[in-house]
């Protein structure tokens, strides 16, 4: 069922399209914002430090195609497998699955390559923003003093970014696979209840934007997923526990919206 | 199809080795800084200075004000001044050059403290409070003087002064291609 589904996602020419609108930000983010600042590499001040990998690009500047990315990431990721779920729902083709099929598979897998996919279109722009850098940008560690980031021991994994930045790259990018997956896969959990395949598609991004401005409201950025997927954390520093209870909480809201919606259509 | 296959496969690791070769010419030109460790009195060369570490101390805000007469005076409008740990370097410096050195022109002023992964350059206020007024190193000049540097107290957060100097604090001196620094570890 998985493969099955997987092979949907991978023969849609939309998922291409994403990856391809996607990747084509962070290009123009090289262009603009990281090639032109080249000529600092040697350092800019008294204290010279060369620019290094661990200060710009996507992940680590501070640009305006980096937030124009970080908000259309919902919309990016969704496309691939979101609205899969609520086309079968729509034509019928549910009812042929379940009564052949298992259906808790049929559920599992809808709900696993939708997740898998968002992630990836997510991440996979970046980390080719990623190499790009390092083939333009030294992997020189980062220093506390001269970081233009100005990471410090009040941030999640700072310790980690100056010691080890690679592996800080790595834990970020799996935290932005995870939290686009978790806010995509609420396109799955309101398909029982939409009536259009475009609130399917654009119910994560809402529901991603309701919780930025709900935090925000509240004086509590630091719980938003919006921005913790910024890996240079450069608004509000993160706590890795907020993250990972933000991560159980979209967890147990997307499940459980999906189980509520499927018993209330008396479906599942 | 196999053929088209083939191109795309031999087209990426061409891609690949480019991109290889490019990480591998830019690392190569910018390595990370190797350390260079200066410790309590050991003496180093700075652009025509030697220079010593003599000491170091960290002050909360009372203290401070305690130990430095110009404190309140200066610090005035400061409303956050009790929210900072403040430190004070002593070094001993001679200028070996026989000439002026201008202090403005020389990057003392650049220095930084570095706590683990938490850094701050030198406040300029601050050194009007520890009476750093030579703007020039005369030729013949030789003497202690006192940076003060602070430290947020949100960073400390649960440490005392003497944590905080168990795990050491480096004064930074550069930052590339050595990273050269006078540590402080009690």
């Amino acid at each position: 069922m998985f493969k099955v589904e997987l092979k949907r996602v991978i023969k849609n020419p939309f998922t291409y399209a994403a990856l391809l609108a996607g990747i084509v930000i962070c290009l123009v983010e090289i262009i603009v914002d990281v090639i032109p600042e080249l000529k600092f590499l040697k350092g800019r001040a008294i204290m010279e430090y060369p620019d290094t990998v661990f200060d710009k690009g996507m992940l680590f500047g501070i640009s305006k195609f980096q937030r124009i990315y970080y908000t259309v990431i919902p919309l990016l990721a969704v496309i691939p497998g979101g609205a899969n779920f609520y086309s079968d729902l729509k034509s019928g083709y549910i009812r042929h699955i379940v009564t052949r099929k298992n259906r808790i598979r049929y559920y599992g897998a809808s709900y696993a390559v939708n997740f898998l996919t968002a992630g990836f279109v997510a991440v996979i722009p970046l980390i080719i923003n990623f190499m790009i850098c390092m083939a333009l940008l030294p992997s020189t560690l980062p220093q506390p003093g001269v970081s233009r980031i100005g990471m410090d021991s009040e941030n999640m994994f700072g310790e980690l970014y100056y010691s080890m930045p690679y592996l800080y790259v790595f834990v970020y990018l799996a935290i932005i696979f995870v939290i686009s997956g978790l806010i995509v896969s609420f396109a799955v959990s309101i398909a029982w209840v939409a009536f259009s395949k475009y609130l399917v598609l654009f119910i994560p991004f809402i529901i991603y934007y309701i919780l930025h401005f709900s935090f925000q409201y509240i004086g509590h950025m630091e719980w938003s997923p919006l921005m913790i997927i910024y890996a240079n954390q450069g608004i509000v520093p993160i706590q890795f526990w907020k993250v990972c209870v933000m991560i159980i909480a979209l967890l147990s809201a997307s499940i459980i919206t999906f189980i509520v919606g499927g018993k209330k259509n008396e479906v599942l | 199809m196999r053929c088209c296959k083939y191109i795309v496969a031999v087209a990426v690791i061409a891609l690949l080795g480019i991109w290889g070769y490019f990480v591998y010419d830019i690392n190569d030109a910018y390595p990370s800084p190797e350390e260079k460790c200066y410790s309590i009195n050991e003496e180093f060369e700075y652009y025509g200075l030697n220079i010593k570490g003599r000491s170091i101390e960290l002050y909360e805000y009372e203290e401070f004000a305690e130990g430095y007469d110009k404190c309140e005076e200066s610090l005035i409008y400061d409303e956050n001044k009790e929210d900072y740990l403040y430190v004070v370097v002593t070094l001993h410096i001679t200028n070996m050059t026989g000439h002026d050195i201008l202090v403005n022109g020389n990057p003392v002023y650049a220095w930084m403290i570095e706590t683990g992964i938490d850094a701050n350059g030198i406040d300029e206020i601050l050194l009007e409070v520890v009476n750093f007024s030579e703007d020039i190193f005369h030729g013949d000049f030789e003497g202690d003087i006192e940076l003060p540097f602070k430290i947020p107290e949100y960073l400390t957060e649960g440490k005392s002064k003497e944590d905080i100097l168990k795990e050491g604090v480096k004064v930074i001196v550069s930052y590339y291609p050595y990273k050269e620094y006078i540590s402080f570890k009690k």
